[in-house]
């Protein structure tokens, strides 16, 4: 397994909160990551630390790109880092909600078409909107992944919350990423849902995404990750495969208490 | 030098009430997390609240003052019941809209009342000088001085130790945690707000009793420097205000001194802009609270009024290309064109006029429409256009439709600029700064007498011709302006509809996840701007040709509330909402022709009643956009 994303270091502290501290993770290509941890663990920040919403105060995140190509993340900004291959989604959803659900998906491939204002404007005025179809049909594979071709033409903003985080899903998924960062895919899905979404785990991971999943649901966790990593307080507690991780009593400790850890 | 020591005491004392006004302004932004645009007539209404009780009903001192007081204390009251509260949870920019009408309202009632002329304001206090050495201080600077230190702490100990104050600074922290913690956030909103405005009017009282003078535009001014005062000094700080307010009070004195007069008017608007470039978040900055507007309802998903009114033709109709609003708008130009020839010269100036505006607007659409950005500088692009026109085609000799062109591009480089100034500005802060920006092109066009004309304009311009055709009629002079708005309009159309269109749509809704994925946020925002500026000066070039004589009023603030008011009305982002809203402003005047003075006023309430009540306008854009590609 190639070495996609390799992280060191991240440190980042909100006036004086030790919010991240010295962070390291690897992420591979074809296989699923998962970062766990309590409430205020610091998972969603180092996220944003990865992805550029939030810099870091130190941190060495590397990436290796399609053609073997190493960036170093730390210096760029929000935009540089998607355009390398980095996708996301977000723990509160943010769609674009006034525009429809396929021009969401198709906004998130959109940088990977050179594609100025005058072959825009033009393919409007003249060309009556042929390429911007083009573009929605390819969307529309995105939206097949999550089951959402139904929705597409409904505004992003009037769906329920599922869909939502699966229209979320298909727009990262449109720029055919290399690395794609979940934060919690699964929260507020039901049972069937869920399956759903473990499938489509899976299939990306065949594929060969790198995948970095945030998640609350442990079943979910155990049944795709490849490896987890488990975070509290800001700090790396341990991280192994899922059954050495499960049985791990500062991770039980982490997220039960001390009580139910000297139950066990 | 000793110049230099007399402008420092001048520049502390004028600071002492930058800070009063500032401290009202940040006050009120602390708590309702709104730019306060009426801040500014609030401080005048003050002013001439006053004058009323002390000269008109020669009411004593002690009597008038806090008459006064109480006065706009009630009146904020009712500003921020009926105005702002009901627009809470509404998207940042359209509660910012309310206070726009707010301030022309008020505005435009002092300028009926009193007159739009100057009146002497005569100070109450014995006018006597202390004498420092070879400095002199004024007792209405002592008292301004006085005032300000004294209200000051006076607030601040009410913050930190009354329970008001308490319960003040809980809902500027977290409204919705406050109101679970039992506090009656209406409450606490509303007497916040009426205190900042109260403080500002005490701001404008002593003013207006050191300059001896008041005039109703008093408050725009004050408002860019209450803006200035507050970002200098880290927003939604008091104590930051007070030290912005000093600072701008002393380097604006010492400008008066050194700077050739006219210009120094400039100073709070160049201030304004350095301490955004250098420092946009101040120079204190206070710790923990963002002013980042949080994840708020979108009025681009509520359909329009049209949508309301016409029966839902369901949204496979739109898709099959059935376009209402712009079926009515095509309707509207071939009927305009048919008629026009049997129409006299003034009836074609009012359709002339709807075009330029329609082209104004659609500056509009793009920069606030489209990508969700509040700038106000449109009248400064629109004089652009125009001033170039005039300028090239009377002293260098250019004929129009190169003017024209090179117009568009000043105005589109203007814009570009704007664009990167203000790249780190959002929201709020982006309003006053553009509006600050139209205001610095007014002044500027205004005072180069050698180049411009200065107050008198420029006269003579020439009428624009095709081949042998000269375009002075107004009938040939309307079917010109009504090719370039049908372009216009269709251009803009193809940018709404565009990908690209789509893409500043995208910024609009959620910055952070557009550049999460890939968008060229910063790009973007420049072609937005570029364009927002095309348009209007496109526009003011056609208004020169057609007036053949223009003054710096172009740039005035109203003409920007009048497009923004066309703007909203016709249903943001929509270019049929352009046209139709500009037919609606151009044409309601004319059929209420005894609304003389009034019209402004009437633009205002306009306004007002359509961000309460119909924040979509009327063609709504949006359902439209889901469907068509
Ligand atoms: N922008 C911010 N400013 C200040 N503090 C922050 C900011 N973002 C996060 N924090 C704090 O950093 C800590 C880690 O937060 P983070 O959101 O990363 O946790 P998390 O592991 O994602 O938690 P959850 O499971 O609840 O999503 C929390 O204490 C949070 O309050
Ligand atoms: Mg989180």
């Amino acid at each position: 397994m190639a070495d996609l994303l390799t992280v060191r270091h991240v440190h980042k502290s909100f006036a004086g909160l030790k919010a991240v501290q010295d962070i390291s993770l690897d992420v591979h290509a074809g296989a699923v990551t998962a970062v766990i941890g309590p409430n205020g663990a610091g998972k969603t920040t180092l996220f944003n630390c990865i992805t550029g919403v939030t810099k870091p105060d130190l941190a060495e995140i590397t990436l290796t790109g399609r053609g073997g190509a190493r960036s170093e993340l730390g210096a760029l900004d929000v935009e540089r880092i998607a355009r390398l291959g980095i996708a996301r989604t977000f723990q509160q959803v943010r769609l674009f909600d006034s525009l429809s659900v396929i021009d969401n998906v198709v906004l998130g491939g959109f940088y990977r078409h050179a594609f100025g204002w005058w072959a825009a404007v033009g393919d409007r005025l003249i060309g009556g909107g042929r390429r911007h179809r083009a573009l929605r049909a390819a969307a529309m594979n995105a939206l097949e992944r999550v089951a959402l071709t139904r929705q597409a033409f409904e505004l992003a903003g009037n769906l329920d919350h599922g869909n939502r985080r699966r229209a979320e899903i298909a727009r990262a998924l449109a720029a055919d990423p290399l690395v794609l960062l979940l934060d919690e895919p699964a929260a507020g899905m039901n049972r069937v849902e869920t399956d759903q979404l473990m499938a489509l785990l899976r299939d990306l991971r065949c594929d060969g995404m790198g995948i970095v999943l945030i998640e609350h649901d442990m079943k979910l966790v155990m049944q795709v990750s490849d490896r987890i990593y488990v975070m509290d307080h800001g700090e790396l507690l341990t991280s192994g495969a899922p059954d050495s991780v499960a049985v791990d009593p500062r991770v039980i400790e982490a997220y039960l208490g001390k009580a139910a850890a000297s139950l066990c | 030098m000793n110049l230099f020591f007399q402008q420092l005491v001048n520049g502390v004392a004028l600071g002492g009430v930058y800070a009063l006004i500032a401290i009202g302004f940040t006050l009120i932004f602390g708590v309702l997390r709104l730019l306060n645009m009426a801040h500014g007539e609030i401080y005048m209404l003050g002013a001439y609240l006053a004058y009323l009780f002390l000269t008109i009903l020669d009411l004593p001192p002690f009597v008038a003052v806090p008459l006064a007081l109480i006065a706009i204390f009630a009146i904020s009251l009712l500003v921020e019941r009926f105005a702002f509260r009901p627009l809470r949870n509404a998207p940042h920019f359209v509660p910012l809209v309310s206070t726009i009408a707010v301030s022309t309202i008020l505005l435009e009632v002092v300028r009926l009342a009193f007159g739009p002329y100057m009146f002497g304001f005569d100070s109450f206090i014995s006018t006597t000088f202390v004498r420092v050495g070879t400095i002199s201080i004024g007792s209405s600077q002592l008292m301004m001085l006085l005032l300000s230190v004294v209200l000051t702490v006076a607030l601040q100990i009410f913050l930190m130790c009354s329970q008001w104050g308490k319960a003040i600074r809980a809902v500027s922290e977290d409204v919705t945690v406050s109101g679970l913690l039992g506090i009656n956030v209406n409450r606490v909103v509303g007497v916040t707000f009426a205190i900042g405005s109260t403080l500002g009017a005490v701001a404008g009282i002593l003013v207006a009793m050191h300059f001896g003078a008041i005039y109703p535009n008093m408050g725009f001014v004050a408002l860019v420097k209450a803006f200035t005062a507050a970002i200098l000094g880290g927003m939604g700080s008091v104590p930051g205000a007070v030290i912005g307010g000093l600072m701008l009070g002393i380097v604006e004195s010492l400008g008066a001194a050194y700077l050739p007069s006219g210009f120094s008017d400039a100073v709070p608007y160049v201030a304004l802009f350095a301490v955004l470039l250098l420092r946009p978040s101040g120079l204190f900055k206070r710790a923990g609270g963002s002013d980042d507007p949080s994840h708020q309802g979108n009025p681009h998903t509520t359909g329009g009024l049209l949508d309301r009114i016409l029966p839902q033709r369901g949204a496979q109709s739109l898709a099959a290309g059935v376009d209402i609003a712009k079926l009515i708008a095509v309707a509207g130009v071939v009927a305009a064109l048919a008629i026009a020839p049997f129409l006299g010269d003034y009836a074609l100036r009012i359709l002339i006029t709807i075009v330029v505006y329609a082209m104004m607007a659609l500056g509009t659409n793009v920069i606030l429409g489209l990508a969700g950005q509040l700038s106000l500088s449109h009248a400064a692009f629109f004089a652009i256009g125009a001033y170039s026109s005039a300028l090239l085609t009377t002293h260098y000799g250019l004929d129009a439709w190169s003017a024209m062109a090179v117009g568009a591009m000043l105005a589109a480089a203007a814009g570009a600029l704007i664009s990167l100034v203000t790249f780190r500005v959002r929201g709020y802060y982006l309003a006053l700064v553009t509006l600050a920006f139209a205001e610095l092109v007014r002044i500027i066009i205004g005072h180069w007498n050698s180049f411009t004309g200065g107050m008198m304009g420029v006269r003579a311009i020439p009428a624009p011709r095709i081949g042998p055709w000269v375009i002075d009629s107004p009938l040939s002079f309307f079917y010109l302006s009504a090719v370039i708005g049908v372009i216009g309009l269709a251009v803009y159309d193809a940018i709404a509809y565009s990908v690209k269109g789509r893409a500043l749509i995208a910024l609009r809704d959620d910055e952070v996840a557009a550049s999460a994925s890939g968008l060229g946020v910063q790009r973007l925002k420049i072609v937005a701007f570029t364009l927002s500026a095309v348009f209007p000066a496109i526009g003011g070039s056609l208004m020169a040709h057609y007036y053949s004589a223009i003054t710096p009023d172009l740039a005035a603030m109203n003409e920007t509330v009048t497009v923004l008011v066309i703007a909203v009305i016709g249903g943001l982002g929509s270019a049929a909402g352009a046209l139709f809203g500009s037919v609606i402003v151009n044409l309601l005047p004319e059929l209420f022709r005894n609304l003389g003075d009034y019209r402004v006023l009437a633009y205002g309430v306009i306004l007002f009643v359509t961000v309460l009540y119909q924040p979509g306008g009327v063609f709504s854009i949006s359902r439209r956009l889901a469907w068509r590609a």
